[in-house]
């Protein structure tokens, strides 16, 4: 991943902290998300309300064209939206997961929390342009049609649909992974493939066409983009088509990758990969359960002096694997009963210092220091889901909590603002704006 | 439940060494029967067929329509041969634009069920197995005009035959739809048809989908039979591995003989046919027998000995032991054979005796050739093979769908033989001469398997057959935990000691789910095969059901069900919720099944997977928590997919995913697909005793044990992973080695969701 200054985070944090209304704040807080799974639509006046899984959107229903998109910048609690409907005097209420919310007089919505409901009628869809009909209505002798991942249609006898929902969305609203590769932006989604974004600043993504859609990590390297999969691992050499790259023995599916310059490591649940890619002494090799992990989760690499990288898995904790000759290796364990709090870790990173920062799955973060001392780091959620560290030494942690920002070793985490879905994946900083990916929808925090 | 009983008996009902492909046409229809018992025309007027063949194992999704042209109501009488050993796991229905979907069910119920239903003038569709390869189920009532639509699935291993392998499937009309989806690890080099005209659309060398044209000129068959090739080396031991999270593996060998191998000095060897004249056989099966024998008497050569045994209830041979042949013996066998007539009852065990008491005492190989279609007393034949300790080979010839077939491939199994079914009389003589002729020239012989790295159990079949031309060896076993291993194959290749061998890597493996299946077939067919020699006890007869019911296919004990929601009586609905509830505990206690990925899971990421046909129109999973997600038709894993995560805010507890499958037809179900949520910590008993050098630790659980290990508290890279104890896994244990002296330990256990557990305690060792 690439890191940039916190200071420039710290500066992007406390502009975005002054005011959620201010222009400073706009400024500082885009938000990216993807309306194409369309739950509920209204007509209120001379617009079309969409209800969709990336906010609210509403379109001129005389143009067709998208005249705002409300999400949680603009008050929404969650950006997964299921209902919509449109109250005396024209005022638009919604329904999402935990909340109802209105939109008030300043254009923002107000919400209160409610309980869970969902009570879904289950009952065969009709298609449109390939894609399940979730919702639909008629408008003065127009039908409008919602999709499950197409968008909004206009339909209209005798012609084709014509799709108001915009173009160049970003792919997902659940992003795993980004990176930067040749100049763009590369995004990975947890379920829905690639998309790329030019630069920080623009504002149209493309989709990529892949052969997979469910992507666990990216790497950027010199001899290509390499993208593990759960259908295993894949490299583009042009940033637009993928193939199967080192198809024997990842097929089954890759979760981790980590580039030390000259070898890609790369794990799948039940193996390690050391695969040469640039010119190097060393030969590719392969590990076999590892220390007997049998899930692999996550790489990354070591950085206490010696070689060798750090794993963590289900099962297994987090494994310091240290190759030796040939196919000998040592690996030491921390793990539950090495008195860790758990063995299933999710997330790893080491810092400049040789500590290896350790996110399990629900009982914090955990730093092991060279020696192998450790000690867990007090953050406000213990549902770790992604831990990047800077060069200059902060901590981004993701959580299923929230997204976090320890600017240095014992300091108090920062919580990162505007975070449009507490279930944080990914936190990098690209050109001076952080990038926070999360289940509904990213977050880009910087200059603008 | 209880996958994993104890039977170990040798099998030869699950031996997949596999003969020639049948010359039985494979054959589907529904034909129409009127009030007054006479079969009336129903012509067939749509046809589409979808098959996914994945490295020799094909599935088959068969639909027809119907049209009942007569003024009166009919009955449709539905029957598929679809092959040996193929397995039904589908079928449905249609009334007018409902789909009635077959569901597997306890047979008992299951007729319980269609005799309730049945007694209020309903009638649902009640499919059950009629013999090898062979189902039948009945329609009623199909109106005056009325269309109707018949569907079902199956699936089977296509037998290779040096590097080529063929499909059959029943086509009967020249407009049918018919898209082949064909996938191997080799390299596919050739694909054609002697029957139709075909399309290729190749994706790569390795995927091809293949439509058909329709029927070629002049060619009249009813039935597609389409070839392939593949490239890969002679002798290729191949390997495919399939998991499911948290499961024993399963694993699937085969290995073919290449189709031409180096001419070899051919041994000299006895041969003693043995051929039923009891009553059953009379008529076209007692005439091709002949005619088989005496094409075989002419196939043997000088140096060979030939003995000729009939039996019924008494056994008469043309001689006291085998004799050279001859022209004179020849001639003699030849006349003997055409005297050979039908009479009474069937014998096997004597003539059994007769003939491997008749063999000669030398180094020669001593073949026997067994053929019947009828049925015996099972213990007296077993203890004469049993007892029997001479090396003869025997062969066991079945015919007809009535053969007691578990004798017979018990009788070969012991015998390093292997059980050949003829499903039709017709085909006698030509399934003789190809046994023989196979017979005539053994390839690898005496093989045996080792595993090196991993531990299989429940290997079927348990002991292998010598190798012949054009045979293939198949064999389906379940593996202790995952990791890499290297197979090998060793036996006597010309003389010459060979080992063949494949390295596998569970973890790195595609998806397979009906390598799981396979095996799953093959453990229920040993289990039949037990209970039809043995008698039937309560948990042969339970885990044949439960195996069933969790691989949904038709067993002596399960049937599928299909009756419309409309057409329920209140007791019939009461009665159908109670199995479907049974169905559903059954996989959720068993996973290699389940739907899910993971059955038990804290919040986490597993995948959905549903079966359902991949031109289904839709597939949406609505998730409790308020998802709904559209899934994606996943060729490798044969299952439409989905990734979702739970939200860490959903409570422990039991769950259904509500799944609706909407078919290319437009015809709706929905699935409730069963998961539990556990975040709890395990309860666990832990035991820890010093022992002299260290102490033994165990850790038990009812709910079964996923990990457990063991380390000194102020040195934990001082550790030891505990061992199960059984295949049940519900006890683990170890003997950690430790210095004399007090010592801290901690013992760490996790449960299948991966929830832990720990204890911690001092210890001194002597």
């Amino acid at each position: 991943m690439s890191a940039r200054s916190t200071i420039v985070l710290a500066l992007a944090i406390a502009a975005a902290l002054v005011s959620t209304t201010t222009a400073a704040a706009q400024d500082a807080a885009r938000l990216w998300t993807n309306t194409e799974n369309v739950r509920a639509l209204a007509v209120a006046g001379e617009h079309l309300i969409v209800a969709s899984d990336g906010g609210v959107e509403r379109y001129d229903l005389a143009t067709g064209e998208r005249v705002r998109h409300y999400t949680t910048l603009d008050g929404l609690s969650e950006n997964h939206v299921s209902a919509v409907s449109v109250l005396q005097g024209g005022r638009l209420r919604i329904r999402s997961t935990h909340a109802v919310c209105a939109l008030t007089d300043s254009d923002r919505f107000a919400c209160a929390e409610v309980d869970r409901h969902y009570d879904p009628t289950i009952t065969p869809a009709e298609q449109l342009d390939g894609r399940r009909v979730t919702a639909e209505l008629t408008h003065a002798g127009e039908r409008f049609v919602g999709t499950s991942g197409a968008g909004v249609f206009r339909v209209r006898e005798a012609a084709a649909p014509e799709r108001l929902t915009p173009e160049g969305q970003i792919c997902s609203n659940h992003i795993t992974d980004v990176v930067t590769h040749d100049g763009a932006i590369v995004f990975g989604s947890f379920a829905e493939g690639l998309c790329v974004l030019d630069d920080v600043h623009a504002t149209t993504f493309r989709r990529l066409a892949t052969p997979f859609r469910m992507i666990n990590d990216i790497e950027s390297t010199p001899r290509g983009l390499f993208v593990a999969t759960n259908t295993g691992l894949y490299r583009s050499r042009d940033g637009v088509s993928f193939e199967r790259f080192y198809e024997r023995v990842l097929v089954r599916g890759a979760t981790g990758l980590a580039f030390d310059g000259v070898n890609l490591w790369a794990t799948s649940p039940g193996s390690l990969q050391r695969i040469r890619i640039m010119r190097g002494n060393q030969r590719s090799r392969g590990w076999w359960r590892p220390a007997g992990a049998s899930a692999i989760q996550d790489v990354a690499l070591a950085t206490d002096g010696r070689p060798g990288v750090w794993l963590v898995t289900e099962d297994r904790g987090a494994i310091r694997f240290e190759p030796g000759e040939g196919r000998d290796f040592d690996t030491r364990l921390f793990d539950r009963v090495a008195g860790l709090p758990t063995s299933w870790a999710y997330t790893v990173d080491a810092a400049a210092d040789g500590t290896a920062y350790v996110g399990t799955l629900r009982h914090g973060l955990v730093a092991i220091a060279s020696d192998g001392t450790h000690h867990t780091v007090p953050l406000p959620d213990a549902w770790l889901l992604r831990v990047r560290r800077t060069d200059d030494g902060a901590l981004y942690v993701g959580t299923q909590g929230g997204a976090f920002v320890v600017p240095s070793a014992g300091a108090d985490p920062v919580r990162v603002p505007h975070v449009p879905d507490p279930r944080v994946h990914e936190m990098v900083m690209i050109d001076q704006t952080l990038i926070v990916g999360t289940e509904g929808g990213t977050l880009a925090l910087g200059s603008g | 439940m209880n996958l994993r009983t104890s039977s170990l008996a040798l099998s030869a009902a699950t031996l997949a060494l596999l003969f020639a492909p049948s010359l039985a046409s494979a054959q589907g229809e529904l034909a129409g029967w009127n009030g007054e018992g006479d079969e009336v025309n129903m012509p067939l007027v749509d046809e589409t067929v979808r098959v996914t063949i994945d490295r020799q194992h094909a599935h088959t999704v068969y639909s027809q329509s119907y049209q009942n042209e007569q003024a009166v109501q009919v009955e449709g009488r539905y029957r598929l041969l679809a092959g040996e050993g193929a397995r039904v796991d589908g079928f449905a229905y249609w009334n007018g634009e409902e789909k009635i979907v077959g569901e597997v069910f306890e047979r008992n119920a299951a007729q319980a069920v269609y005799r309730e239903v049945t007694g209020f003038g309903r009638d649902p569709g009640l499919l059950e197995q009629t013999g090898e390869g062979a189902f039948t189920f009945r329609v009623f009532p199909i109106a005056p005009g009325e269309r109707k639509r018949v569907q079902i699935s199956f699936g089977q291993w296509l037998t290779a035959h040096g590097n080529r392998m063929e499909y059959r499937v029943p086509v009967r009309r020249d407009d049918a739809s018919v898209v082949v989806r064909l996938s191997d690890d080799r390299p596919i080099t050739s694909i054609t048809s002697a029957t139709h005209e075909l399309t290729l659309r190749r994706t790569n060398d390795r995927e091809v989908e293949v439509h058909v044209d329709g029927r070629k000129a002049g060619a009249s068959s009813e039935e597609l039979v389409l070839s392939y090739e593949v490239d890969a080396p002679d002798w290729t031991l191949s390997a495919r591995v399939h998991r499911d999270a948290g499961q024993d593996p399963y694993l699937v060998l085969s290995v073919p003989v290449p189709a031409r191998v180096a001419e070899r000095s051919i041994v000299d060897k006895d041969v003693t046919l043995v051929l039923d004249r009891s009553g059953s056989m009379s008529g076209e099966p007692i005439r091709q027998a002949r005619e088989a024998a005496i094409d075989l008497v002419g196939r043997l050569r000088n140096g060979d000995r030939l003995n000729i045994v009939a039996f019924d209830d008494d056994t008469e041979s043309l001689y006291p032991t085998p004799r050279r042949v001859s022209d004179e013996v020849r001639d003699e066998a030849i006349r003997y054979i055409r005297r050979i007539d039908d009479g009474g009852g069937t014998d096997i065990a004597g003539a059994l005796r007769d003939a491997l008491a008749a063999q000669h005492s030398d180094s020669r190989p001593h073949v026997v050739l067994f053929l019947t279609d009828g049925q015996s007393d099972a213990s007296a034949a077993l203890t004469v093979a049993e007892s029997d300790r001479r090396d003869a080979r025997i062969y066991t010839i079945g015919v007809g769908h009535g053969v007691q077939r578990p004798l017979l491939s018990r009788l070969a199994s012991h015998h390093r033989g292997r059980f050949t079914f003829i499903a039709s009389a017709d085909a006698i003589t030509d399934q003789m001469g190809r046994l023989y002729e196979q017979l005539a020239a053994p390839v690898l012989v005496s093989p045996e398997l080792a595993f090196d790295g991993i531990r299989p159990y429940r290997q079927y079949p348990q002991s292998l057959p010598d190798l012949y031309m054009g045979d293939e060896l198949v064999i389906a076993t379940r593996l202790l935990s995952g990791g890499s291993a290297d197979v090998k194959l060793r036996g006597r290749l010309d003389g010459r000691p060979v080992e063949l061998s494949a390295h596998i890597d569970v973890g790195e493996s595609e998806e397979a789910p009906w390598v799981g299946r396979m095996w799953a077939a093959k453990r229920v067919d040993d289990l039949l095969e037990e209970i039809a020699l043995s008698g039937t006890t309560e948990g042969r007869q339970e885990e044949v059901v439960e195996l069933a019911l969790a691989y949904a296919f038709t067993t002596p004990y399960t049937s599928f069900l299909a009756i419309p929601e409309s057409e329920m009586t209140g007791a019939a609905r009461d009665m159908v919720e109670s199995m479907r509830e049974r169905r559903r505990a059954i996989l959720a206690a068993n996973p290699d099944a389940a739907a899910l990925s993971r059955s038990a899971m804290p919040p986490g990421d597993p995948v959905i997977r549903v079966q359902a046909p991949a031109d289904a129109q839709q597939v949406t999973a609505f998730f409790p928590f308020g998802l709904e997600l559209d899934l994606t038709y996943d060729p490798a894993a044969e299952a439409w997919t989905g990734r979702f995560l739970v939200p860490n805010d959903v409570v422990d507890g039991e769950y259904d995913v509500r799944v609706l499958v909407v078919d290319d037809g437009g015809d709706a179900r929905i699935v409730d697909v069963p998961y539990t949520i556990v975040s709890d910590e395990p309860e666990m008993d832990f035991e820890v005793e010093a022992v002299e050098g260290g102490v033994r630790v165990r850790v038990s659980a009812e709910d079964g044990v996923r990990l457990a290990t063991v380390a000194v508290v102020d040195d934990p890279t001082l550790r030891a992973d505990l061992e199960p104890l059984s295949d049940e896994r519900t006890s683990w244990e170890t003997t950690f080695a430790l210095t004399p002296g007090t010592h801290v330990l901690r013992v760490v256990a996790a449960d299948q969701a991966r929830n832990e557990t720990e204890h911690v305690v001092t210890v001194t060792v002597q």
